[in-house]
């Protein structure tokens, strides 16, 4: 066999194509590079530096871009815009049209499945838009331009006692790249997604037109670009809606069912019992039901009310019956040692001294986005999901739990619902929202914990496609179904509908430029 | 310059980008390349750092507390700036070597070093301290890890080995307090600001119209005992803090070395706040915000 000759920071074309190992479980590869024809890279660049568009070809600086938060898909772009305008971001559009060059765009790079690393072509960072340009306390709403952080946002809102709605655990996700996706939080029971807190957008459309889009104006623009996964325009600036900040009261309860713990996550959020909830597990070992409150009031109801019919125990007599579990199972006592450190590393991250006041979390979107990174960040990340509505909601994460028990030793289940808007039912076609979800969809990360042996690609890769098969079967969705995994998307969602969103990507953007490879 | 991922911790960045998330350079409109993400990524691509990148920094140390990864950040960030001054060194120093033995010594900073009157007067506020100015302050020290000099492993010892047998470091140089901290960790040390803001006659004399400016640097370097400390004075004061959500310390940008837009920050940092006086702990914080504030500016020293 022969070994393609590399150089550093280059990777070659993929030799193995997407469908070409029907029937062995590696489904999806990196795309080929873009390459363009002879002569077609330079003319694009004149062109572009005549409209005043500068691409940074240095290879350090696209280096920065070589991968995402995953850390499995590599690629590099061979030069990188850095957006600070709508027009700029027009005119590189307007060319790559014209000179049919890929364009990928991103935030902060927060993908795991290579969306938003560029296979050739031009890296477009948003990040440079970062300007927080109006602030409404009388509408409760902010204007921001959509490359800023939601940590920053977050920041700017606070000097002014306010909050957003919701917003990825992640706060160095962007506001346009999680507006893309959707984007979930601890209080999208009662929020819903990120997306769907968007009174308007600005877009710049893949052919370079700069459009104002709201459910009023422009709304089938408005449908495709929220949810689109970047394919119908990039998102320049957003007017969302904001609250007043609030601190958090937070409880966790404790489970050894993982059913159990899903029934009571779900009887309280069809309640609309609490602010805040979610699943988050070590194994199926230890399963904590997490629920918060914006309000005393909203607390002592709870405590009242719904404390009482929770299944789950407080910590010490969780602690004594998982003692009595592995004192009967005593060729266990490294699962319990694991746990114990687990507990002892995360817990104390989740509720550090300096964000507490008066027993509430104060900045709980500073606690979780570093938590989230120490203790789930590695090179490389695997969080295959499956997204679906109530009803199925308990067999596919035991299914998942299985497939999890298969591959490693220790992972991590997160489980939260989402709030649905009967009015963006349209919004949610072919997204991470499974088409037959109403009022309430849930999700469920699986994510293992990498950092105790090498896995290889096709390990990692083949752990996915149980996951996903099992989404195919019971035919929901996924959050994160773009990049590497979107051959599934066609098996869970169908064709049609598929056929359907590429015939209308086909108009919105004729020569496929805008974000190759995610979808379509 | 070609630097080495390895050499410089770089290769353990995973590219969370936290660190952009606080950089006041990054959040001020500046590239990614200015950041530490940017800087591991380069080497880790193994190309060449361009100098203005590095210099950019301001110093202040915000990312390092937040890394995941627990790479240090300054340490990384003054062997880069070292990188491009590799044929220049700065050798031993001739100072009085005699009798600070279990003595408290102050260690100041550049300007305040310029500034007599007011050593004179923070001595004068540690009074019932016994404290003493240490024979050697290091601050060329300082001056060249700033730059980008290198230090010379004889001019280290030397400074190193004079705060030995001290029983405290009161210290205003958030750069040598690190420096201090990392190789000797044994010698109790605080840094001035801390120290005076604890006193009971300057304590009083903060409020909650008061907005209070905690030395980057200083408060960085030793962040896990600093964040209690003024969540305690902050909490007894009521006076407003220069902290971010994540409780790190907003620089003025006062140690920038490259052009840093210093108005835009002191706007950023006074924003949402209807304080009615700026208290500095930090000298040239204080020239600085005196320079950019409307409200009126006292430094800490002032306040008694």
């Amino acid at each position: 066999m022969e070994i393609p000759i590399t150089t550093i920071g280059d990777l070659p074309p993929c030799p193995v194509a997407p469908d070409a190992l029907q029937g062995i479980p590696r489904q999806q590869t990196n795309p080929s590079r873009w390459k363009g024809e002879q002569g077609q890279w330079d003319e694009f660049l004149s062109a572009l530096r005549s409209h005043g568009v500068e691409v940074v070809e240095k290879k350090g600086a696209r280096a920065v871009y070589v991968t995402d938060a995953g850390g499995l898909a590599c690629g590099m772009p061979h030069g990188v815009v850095s957006a600070s305008t709508a027009a700029q971001v027009s005119q590189l559009l307007k060319r790559a049209q014209e000179f049919k060059v890929p364009v990928t765009t991103r935030g902060g790079g927060l993908t795991t499945e290579g969306e938003s690393v560029a296979f050739g072509g031009i890296l477009l960072d948003m990040t440079g838009m970062k300007q927080v340009i109006n602030i409404d306390k009388q509408a409760m709403t902010v204007r921001t331009q959509a490359g800023i952080f939601w940590h920053r946002l977050a920041e700017v809102l606070r000097r002014q006692q306010l909050d957003y709605l919701s917003a990825p655990l992640n706060l160095t996700s962007s506001v346009g790249g999680t507006i893309g996706v959707g984007g979930i939080d601890v209080n999208s029971c009662k929020y819903g997604c990120s997306a769907d807190q968007v009174l308007s957008l600005q877009v710049v459309t893949p052919t370079g037109e700069i459009r104002e889009c709201s459910d009023e104006e422009n709304p089938e623009l408005f449908k495709r670009v929220i949810l689109g996964y970047g394919q119908f325009g990039v998102i320049t600036e957003a007017t969302l809606k904001i609250r007043p900040f609030s601190p958090m009261k937070m409880h966790y309860c404790y489970y050894r069912s993982l059913r159990h713990a899903i029934e009571d996550l779900q009887m309280l959020d069809q309640a609309g019992a609490c602010d805040y909830s979610g699943i988050l597990t070590m194994m199926d070992k230890a399963v904590t039901l997490l629920v918060g409150f914006d309000s005393d009031e909203r607390n002592e109801i709870f405590m009242k009310q719904w404390r009482g019919r929770l299944r789950g125990f407080g910590e010490p007599v969780f602690a004594i019956r998982l003692a009595i579990y592995y004192l009967f199972r005593p060729w266990r006592i490294g699962e319990l040692m694991y746990l114990l450190q687990r507990k002892s590393g995360l817990f104390p991250d989740l509720q550090p001294p300096q964000h507490m006041r008066e027993g509430k979390l104060v900045d709980r979107t500073a606690v979780f986005s570093r938590a989230v990174w120490k203790h789930w960040g590695h090179k490389h990340m695997v969080i295959p999901d499956l997204a679906t509505n109530v009803d199925k909601f308990v067999e596919a994460v035991e299914r998942g739990n299985e497939v999890c028990k298969k591959y490693f030793r220790h992972y991590t289940l997160y489980c939260v619902g989402i709030r649905l808007r009967d009015d963006h039912q349209e919004h949610y076609e072919l997204s991470s929202i499974p088409p037959d979800a109403r009022g309430l969809s849930y999700g469920c990360e699986f994510e293992p914990m990498l950092d105790e042996r090498d896995y290889s690609r096709d390990e990692l890769q083949s752990f996915k496609n149980e996951i996903y098969d099992i989404g195919v079967d019971m035919q929901t969705s996924y959050y994160r179904f773009g990049g590497m995994m979107k051959g599934y998307i066609r098996r869970a969602l169908g064709d049609e509908m598929v056929d359907r969103h590429l015939a209308m990507k086909r108009e919105y953007d004729p020569s496929m430029i805008l974000n190759r490879d995610v979808i379509f | 310059m070609l630097h080495n991922a390895e050499e410089f911790d770089a290769s353990r960045c995973h590219g969370c980008g936290l660190c952009a998330m606080v950089c006041p350079v990054y959040q001020q409109g500046g590239s990614v390349m200015e950041t530490p993400h940017g800087w591991a990524k380069t080497l880790q691509g193994n190309d060449v750092l361009e100098q203005d990148h590095v210099f950019a920094c301001v110093l202040c140390g915000a990312c390092a507390p937040l890394c995941p990864q627990d790479i240090d950040m300054m340490q990384m960030l003054i062997a880069l700036r070292q990188g491009y001054h590799h044929e220049d060194e700065l050798g031993e120093q001739s100072y009085e070597r005699s009798g600070q033995k279990g003595k408290v010594v102050l260690i100041v900073d550049r300007e305040l070093a310029q500034n007599p009157d007011r050593i004179e007067k923070a001595l004068e506020l540690l009074g019932d301290q016994h404290v003493q100015l240490a024979l050697d302050q290091g601050d060329d020290i300082s001056e060249a890890m700033m730059q980008g000099r290198k230090v010379s492993h004889g001019r280290l010892h030397q400074f190193l080995t004079s705060l030995q047998s001290v029983k405290k470091i009161i210290i205003s140089d958030g750069l040598l307090q690190k420096l201090i901290k990392d190789k000797l960790p044994q010698i109790p040390m605080e840094s001035l600001g801390r120290n005076l803001s604890s006193h009971t006659g300057i304590r009083n004399n903060i409020g909650a119209n008061d907005y209070y400016v905690i030395d980057s640097q200083g408060y960085h370097a030793d962040y896990a005992r600093a964040v209690i400390y003024y969540d305690d004075m902050q909490q007894q004061t009521r006076c407003i803090l220069n902290r971010d959500l994540h409780r790190l310390a907003i620089p003025t940008g006062a140690h920038s070395v490259a052009g840093f837009d210093h108005a835009a920050q002191v706007r950023w940092l006074m924003s949402g706040s209807n304080a009615q006086r700026v208290i500095a702990e930090s000298l040239s914080d204080y020239q600085l915000l005196n320079q950019h504030c409307e409200q009126m500016v006292v430094h800490i020293t002032e306040l008694l």
